[in-house]
């Protein structure tokens, strides 16, 4: 496996900042424990400085020449956030390798548009890219955006300062006439001083009881600090490179005091530092840390109001033995996770290996789907609303088994999924030796799925296409079913009456419509229905087979935006939604040899059955 | 006129033979011509043929003779005789003349069409002919193919039956496999219904799928 890791300006400030620092320390752990793999480590420079030993230096513009004359298999970004991934498909079809990005910041998306962020979600749905974040905030706003694949990992510090021989931290004085409170992360652009919270640390100072004073060690960097920062009485400065040893010997407590949740780094190497050194803190929730500090009690956290931060600067004072007791408490723990570095190293490599199946299918890019799409006359339906308008033309129900499942290889692509939900059924059934089953069909659409769960019970549709409704209805006309219809959206519709009620309810040609977010809600009520037993019965299509069937016949021929999974996406998505997948079979498989050649023993999609956790 | 009053001995002899050859040959002709006409009367060779006779005829007759040669064989009046004779005609030429020219004029014409007719009739025949015999040799290659479309049937129902044996031999196979291999069955099925279409293959499908499913689902 060839490993690019890049970041920018790491010959600039590859020594001071957190996320530079983290980008080198990747690249040296990767070569340590994988050194079978090739691991590169690649800085973009906005001026190419004198060479610098271990990593190599790019301008932007040669961007893309170094990528395809190195040819990664994995790009591993290390950026406040994804804003590179722009770059990487500047008038390209696809990515040019799959891409891990850790985002250090606490807004990941913070000035980014609607269109990178668009991308950036597609891009993510098919496992072409996976995100890494440092808080639980960073994580929330991502999956909020509808971004699939992010999980929370902790940052790669320069280990040299937790060494043993620093390990017995020396036991300060707890009555303090003057409490000296610490804050390392100054900012390095005063574009940052009102998000890193500079004011509102000066302001909060003077309403404190306490006798209070803060040391601000000064980033060796071309800004000054303001003037409220310099004139303040209760602020200390120090300029340049410090020994943090004896920074943090001078302190007694943290403070991280940001205002805003972006532009600041959600998870600082100084807060580790302090947290080894044991200072309790005090940040304010906009801190990604800010989780962490609460859950263990090792300080206060506050919203970012002067008011606020005074008196929790006050309450460190005030109840200084305690947090201190909480730190010696937690400390161990807490300092487990960030010094298994190895551990979160391999965390990133499990993810390189799933990202790189054994079949390449590189998915393009919305953009150039979107461009062919409009070559070709046509439009992607993507969204709700869209999906909701193309269904209920009248032509498209009738027509639909018509055009889906008429030929070869979709003849037996349903004979075989119908068969495989009807054995799935019947075990089922057995299992839970019940004469009659409570079954329901979302989306059942012209009641394809309906016929193989009527022999089991009683059966519920819904579906919001009155043309779809029709053609079921005729379809259902000639058999003596126990049926109930509601015809409503799925995710609009009020079935709260119907808690825990269902023992399987399936869903076929439906959820592999919806983003992310979507299918978070379609999860969450398919949970709140079914019985604590319950399956959930749904289809997975295959992006191996998907992307390969779909570059052979042309992107431009699909309209209707479709998720693809790949067997560990499927299963991860299910367990974040609090589903534990128990079977993935097979459909489909040896159908497809004309586009798969010798992959065609890939099923084109799978059923998937899981029950809630 | 001193050419009809004296015609040369060359001339005599000339018309002479003129006319014995026209009654020869119209004596000639028309037996002949019952002949053929009780021979094949009726097919478009002998109606040819005919028309043929027909127009040589025409050919020799249409031009009528206005003038002959006035004779006497009376020793001595004989002279006078001719002499009033042609005395009579020179005074009948003007009224009389003009209707044979007429009528000469009108033989030409109708002769010459009639000629015209029979070149086209003949070529027509040519083509008739030509298009005969390519009929025939159509026929001949119709009757040919027949009995290939005979052999072909029997090499076709050879074939089929060599396919379904082969079907068969297919379908040993994947039973064979079906519990051993039950993957390589089910994907010799699906091929094998992707190429006949034939439902047994299908149903094969059905059958490996359930096997396969059950399986997994264990």
């Amino acid at each position: 496996m060839k490993i690019m890791v890049l970041s920018t300006n790491i010959a600039k400030w590859g020594t001071v900042d957190a996320l530079r620092k983290e980008a080198r320390v990747m690249h040296e752990l990767l070569c340590r424990e994988y050194p079978e793999q090739e691991v590169i480590l690649v800085s973009i420079e906005e001026s190419l400085v004198e060479m610098h030993e271990g990593f190599t230096q790019c301008s932007w513009d040669k961007l893309d020449d170094l990528i395809s004359q190195y040819k990664p298999d994995i790009i591993h970004i290390f950026e406040a956030n994804p804003y590179l991934l722009a770059e990487l498909i500047k008038q390209k079809q696809t990515l040019p390798c799959k891409t891990v990005f850790t985002c250090v910041d606490n807004d990941p998306l913070l000035g980014l548009n609607k269109h990178i962020i668009e991308e950036i979600v597609h891009l993510s749905e098919y496992d072409e890219c996976f995100f890494f974040c440092y808080s639980d905030n960073a994580v929330r706003l991502l999956k909020q955006a509808g971004i699939r694949n992010v999980e929370r990992t902790w940052p790669l510090l320069d280990l040299i300062l937790f060494s043993k021989k620093n390990f017995a931290v020396p036991t300060a004085s707890e009555a303090k006439q003057v409490f000296r409170f610490g804050f390392a992360s100054s900012p390095f652009q005063q574009s940052a001083y009102k998000a890193r919270g500079l004011e509102l640390l000066s302001n909060s100072l003077n309403l404190c009881q306490s006798e209070i004073k803060v040391t601000i060690p000064w980033r060796d960097s071309l800004t000054l600090p303001p003037d409220f920062i310099i004139n303040n009485p209760k602020i200390e400065l120090s300029y340049g490179f410090i020994d943090m040893k004896k920074y943090f010997d001078s302190i007694d407590a943290y403070i991280l005091p940001f205002v805003e949740e972006g532009n600041n780094h959600a998870s600082p190497h100084s807060f580790w530092e302090a947290l080894f050194w044991e200072k309790p803190f005090v940040v304010t929730d906009k801190t990604g840390i800010s989780t962490l500090v609460k859950e263990y009690g090792i300080g206060e956290v506050v919203v970012p109001e002067k008011q606020e931060l005074a008196k929790g600067l006050d309450m460190v004072c005030q109840n200084y033995g305690h947090y201190k007791d909480q730190l010696r408490f937690s400390k161990e723990k807490l300092m487990k996770s960030i010094l298994a570095q190895t551990t979160i190293v391999e965390d990133y490599y499990r993810i390189y290996e799933s990202l790189l199946p054994h079949v390449k299918s590189t998915m393009i890019t919305l953009d150039a789907w979107k461009n062919r799409l409009i070559a070709n006359d046509s439009y992607l339906v993507k969204g709700t609303t869209a999906l909701k308008d193309y269904y209920s033309v009248k032509s498209e129900a009738e027509a639909y088994r018509e055009k889906r499942f008429s030929n070869f290889p979709m003849n037996i692509v349903n004979l075989m999924e119908l068969q495989t939900i009807d054995l799935i059924l019947s075990k089922y059934k057995n299992q839970i030796t019940l004469t009659s089953l409570q079954l329901m069909d979302i989306a059942a659409g012209e009641g394809r799925i309906a016929e193989v769960l009527f022999p089991y019970g009683n059966v519920w549709l819904v579906e919001n296409s009155a043309s779809m409704l029709r053609v079921c209805l005729e379809l259902l006309s000639n058999k003596e079913m126990k049926t109930q219809i509601i015809k409503s959206d799925f995710l609009e519709s009020d079935l709260n009456r119907f808690s825990e009620y269902f023992d399987v309810i399936t869903s076929f040609r439906f959820l592999r419509h919806f983003e992310y977010p979507f299918r978070q809600q379609i999860y969450d009520k398919v949970k709140s229905l079914l019985k604590p037993d319950g399956i959930f019965l749904f289809d997975v299509p295959n992006k191996i087979t998907e992307v390969k069937l779909r570059n052979k016949l042309g992107w431009e021929n699909f309209n209707i935006y479709d998720v693809f999974w790949t067997q560990d996406s499927i299963t991860r998505e299910l367990k974040q939604s609090g589903f534990d997948l128990q079977h993935l079979i097979g459909i489909g498989k040896y159908c497809f040899k004309e586009f798969l050649g010798l992959d065609f023993n890939l099923p084109m999609s799978w059923i998937a059955i899981a029950k809630s956790l | 006129m001193e050419a009809h009053s004296k015609p040369s001995v060359e001339e005599v002899v000339n018309r002479i033979k003129q006319v014995m050859y026209a009654k020869k040959y119209a004596d000639e002709t028309m037996v002949s011509k019952e002949d053929i006409i009780s021979a094949s009367s009726g097919t478009i060779e002998s109606n040819l043929l005919q028309l043929d006779m027909e127009i040589r005829n025409n050919n020799l007759k249409w031009n009528i003779a206005t003038e002959w040669i006035i004779t006497s064989h009376r020793k001595t009046i004989g002279r006078f005789i001719i002499f009033g004779k042609r005395l009579v005609r020179k005074f009948l030429r003007w009224y009389i003349n003009p209707l044979f020219d007429q009528q000469r004029d009108f033989n030409g014409s109708v002769t010459r069409s009639i000629n015209m007719l029979s070149e086209t009739a003949h070529l027509m025949e040519q083509e008739h002919h030509t298009l005969r015999s390519e009929v025939e040799n159509i026929k001949k290659q119709l009757t040919e193919l027949q009995t290939v479309k005979t052999e072909l049937q029997f090499v076709n129902r050879n074939i089929d039956d060599s396919n379904e044996q082969l079907m068969e031999l297919y379908r040993t196979i994947i039973y064979f496999f079906a519990d051993r291999d039950p993957e390589l069955s089910l994907a010799i099925s699906v091929e094998l219904f992707r190429i006949t279409a034939d439902i047994r293959f299908s149903n094969l499908v059905e059958q490996l799928n359930s096997i396969i499913v059950s399986k997994e689902l264990n």
